[in-house]
């Protein structure tokens, strides 16, 4: 796993999401890792604008040829947008995973939500220890 | 403990991404993924490593009268270098496997069963064949190997030129590889029309693996892994062991099941043969007392997943439930000849009421979705060498 990417700037949770703070803002993936794990997607059911989120609830479902993974909402707060591109094209999760394929962007999010994540050198650690 | 087939050390260091099935360590897929894997076996072709199938030799003097008691298929009507589909069945006609059977010689069988049925099926056999029927496992010697699509004919005339290679279906022969007798059938499992197995001694199983590998690259010919094993056969409506073929499913249930059925007049006794007969009686004038459901195919006509055990209902109850499913990719086709562009869509196999037909519209509830779907006769249709999606109204 030498080669999976963990960008230094954004914040994890253990269920392999990443989080990136844009103003009041935060953008939400899937890490390198939990794309690997999957393998192809093929299919992404988001959250509707305006739906509400509670920290480590359930937030979409991204589906891979192999499986069906849910995923958690890392932080409290209400959906101010969802990646529509995923619709047509839910590859992105796997070619850009930090970048085109993000998934939903949160706000009026706690801030002291925050200190639940990890920084890159933990998540890190996270993986390494299985 | 899982076993590991000869090619294990090739997979890990070609980018296969190892799981355990049926208690074999396998590639699910390669670095490229599943999809791609998929659309090359339909494009150019597809290298399989199928070790994890049981392989048991069967021989003797009445080896042919004693298969035909216990497999629902009449392996009389074989002859060396051919090879069928048969069901082994129950009393009550309902399946313990499907599998593969390849007459060798005169009195020389091999049958080819389904890896996570591999010790179930050779006990069975050990208690229904008579002791003078000699069986002998060689799953663990003999490797398994399939090259599949529409390259992969040229690629056998390059590894072996001159040599007879099976040309109709079901045909087998046998050829030669480091001096060792190497055979190869004209079958497979993804619906490809040019496809073939190949079964090699461990020994020299790594070598040839190599050859096909390296000279099928420049034919666009990839290493597959059990994933898109999984999604070809399921495009092509192939049932599996354990989705669509269940014990507690009549066998005739499955379309495919027909084809491994002999219930010609004349044949003697067989295991299952009184409970088969009313399951194709039934088949053929609608009754439903015994064969109550058929798994058909279905197709959703939104963007969605579909999966096994996904309940189905139709004209507003419930009809059955999905076997397998899984949105699968495909070459859009211009005329006889695919495309650069792919497309995708869910496909399922279903176990459904017999009273639901093909063209039925039906509502999948996958997870918290009600997804609506169709049943469709096929996906393909064989056009040259390639496999043609039909187009859905």
């Amino acid at each position: 796993m030498s080669d999976t990417k963990i960008p230094g700037d954004l914040k994890y949770s253990p269920e392999h999401e990443w989080v990136r703070l844009e103003g009041d803002v935060a953008v939400i993936g899937l890490t390198d890792y939990a794309q690997d794990q999957l393998g192809d997607v093929t299919f992404v059911e988001l959250p509707e604008p305006g739906d509400e989120m509670s920290q480590m609830g359930e937030m979409c479902v991204v589906e891979s040829v192999k499986v069906a993974a849910d995923v958690y909402s890392p932080l409290s707060g209400v959906i101010d947008d969802v990646n529509s591109d995923l619709e047509d094209q839910p590859e992105l999760i796997n070619s850009d995973c930090y970048g085109q394929g993000w998934l939903v962007k949160i706000k009026d999010f706690p801030a002291a939500e925050l200190d639940n994540l990890l920084d890159a050198t933990a998540y890190e650690n996270l993986l390494a220890g299985g | 403990m899982t076993r590991k087939t000869p090619l294990f050390d090739w997979h890990q260091t070609n980018g296969g991404k190892m799981i355990d099935y049926a208690g074999w360590r396998l590639p699910i897929n390669y670095s490229s993924g599943i999809i791609a894997e998929h659309l090359a076996c339909r494009k150019f072709g597809a290298l399989f490593d199928i070790s994890h199938m049981g392989r048991f030799l069967i021989r003797g003097w009445y080896a042919a009268s004693a298969l035909s008691r216990a497999l629902t298929n009449d392996p009389t009507r074989l002859q060396p270098g051919k090879c069928h589909y048969t069901l082994i069945a129950d009393e009550a006609g309902f399946p313990l496997d499907d599998a593969f059977l390849y007459q060798l010689h005169v009195n020389e069988y091999l049958l080819v069963v389904n890896g996570a049925n591999r010790e179930k099926i050779w006990s069975w056999l050990q208690d229904s064949l008579p002791a003078f029927v000699q069986m002998q496992d060689l799953t663990e010697q003999l490797a398994m190997l399939s090259l599949q699509g529409p390259c992969s004919e040229r690629l056998l005339q390059e590894v072996w030129p001159g040599e007879q290679l099976p040309v109709r279906r079901n045909a087998l022969t046998s050829v030669f590889w480091e001096g060792a007798e190497v055979l190869v059938s004209a079958t497979g499992y993804t619906g490809e029309p040019l496809g073939f197995e190949i079964f090699v001694p461990n020994e020299q199983c790594p070598s040839l693996w190599q050859e096909l590998a390296s000279t099928g690259r420049e034919m666009g010919i990839v290493p597959v892994g059990l994933g898109a094993r999984d999604t070809l056969r399921l495009e092509a409506g192939y049932p599996l062991y354990g989705h669509e073929y269940q014990a507690d499913r009549p066998a005739l249930a499955v379309p495919q099941a027909a084809w491994g059925v002999s219930l010609q007049r004349g044949r003697p006794d067989f295991v299952g043969r009184r409970a088969l007969t009313e399951q194709m009686k039934e088949l053929k004038n609608g009754a439903r007392e015994h064969l109550p459901k058929r798994v058909m195919m279905v197709v959703a006509l939104t963007p969605a997943m579909i999966r096994g055990g996904a309940k189905v209902r139709a004209a507003g109850r419930e009809v059955g439930e999905l076997t397998s499913g899984n949105i699968i990719p495909a070459w859009r086709f211009k005329g006889s000849k695919p495309t650069d562009e792919t497309y995708k869509r869910a496909v399922g196999l279903a176990y459904l009421d017999r009273e639901v037909s093909v063209g039925q519209r039906i509502e999948i509830a996958y997870r918290k979705r009600r997804i609506e779907g169709i049943v469709v006769s096929s996906l393909m249709e064989n056009a040259g060498g390639y496999l043609v999606p039909r187009q859905l109204n």
